[in-house]
């Protein structure tokens, strides 16, 4: 269970600080905007690492996961230029 | 059930049905978003002002209330494999609640904008903030059948089958958590 409050901690603490950023540093531009994509993918692997335990699964699902969401997010990164 | 000389491939946590089911419906999220981010480079001014009707700080809570249940739920899983049948339904128990804050929370933002006039037909960032975070929930009201099933009607016999089930149940719940973590930041924060 540690390690799901670990988790759940680092969790909150990117939302807190993706949030923040959003509200209060937009003027940083493609900074502020490429650390609340790289927080959501973070979280995203957070979630499924460990509360959905890929970590014990198969290596094909320990690259699927990571590229599928890395894959939405590059074409976000792509679409909003 | 298992077969143990089946490749584990074929066996990820909760099942490869569910786990199909979760690429699917992530690819679907995720081309909808792209399409949204499309239309909002070409309607920047447009989407900005519209999203300054979002409240930031309660989308904020609301995707900390999803990742506090999704501690529960897989919690209970945790609980469930060590034969801690008890703590496992009372961990589900508290997963359903911050769900059901959830829902509370999205009913009340939703209350809020249709009492703006900001409805579905408003303007194309609101077409897709309705349909995206509509579909979304509609996947979580789902997710807490799912799990309240396995609360009230599954009572815990402990068998293989049984954590097998429970497994694919929260698997679906964590994708609701997934889909969301993609769906704030882009419709709220950017």
């Amino acid at each position: 269970m540690r390690h799901l409050r670990i988790t759940l901690l680092v969790l909150i603490l990117l939302t807190l600080v993706a949030s923040f950023m959003a509200e209060n540093l937009a003027g940083l531009g493609w900074i502020t905007f490429m650390v609340i994509l790289g927080s959501a993918w973070l979280k995203f692997l957070g979630v499924a690492w460990y509360f959905m335990q890929i970590r014990q699964a198969h290596r094909f699902w320990k690259v699927v996961v990571p590229a599928l969401s890395g894959a939405i997010l590059a074409g976000v990164v792509l679409a909003a230029h | 059930m298992n077969n143990s000389l089946a490749p584990r491939i074929l066996y990820p946590p909760g099942g490869l049905l569910i786990w199909l089911i979760i690429l699917l419906e992530v690819i679907t999220f995720g081309v909808a978003l792209i399409a949204f981010v499309w239309q909002r480079a070409d309607h920047l001014l447009q989407f900005q002002a519209s999203r300054d009707h979002l409240n930031v700080a309660l989308g904020t809570v609301n995707t900390i209330m999803l990742l506090i249940s999704g501690f529960f739920v897989a919690g209970a899983v945790h609980h469930a494999r060590q034969g801690l049948g008890h703590t496992s339904r009372q961990s589900l128990l508290a997963g359903i609640g911050g769900g059901a804050v959830f829902v509370f929370l999205k009913v009340l933002e939703y209350q809020d904008k249709l009492e703006a006039g900001l409805g579905l037909y408003y303007d194309r960032f609101f077409t897709f903030y309705w349909l995206l975070t509509g579909f979304h929930l509609v996947h979580v009201l789902v997710g807490l059948a799912i799990l309240g099933y396995f609360v009230l009607v599954r009572r815990g016999d402990g068998t293989p089958q049984q954590l097998e089930d429970l497994e694919a149940g929260a698997a679906f719940w964590h994708m609701c958590d997934l889909i969301w973590l993609l769906l704030f930041p882009v419709l709220y924060l950017m």
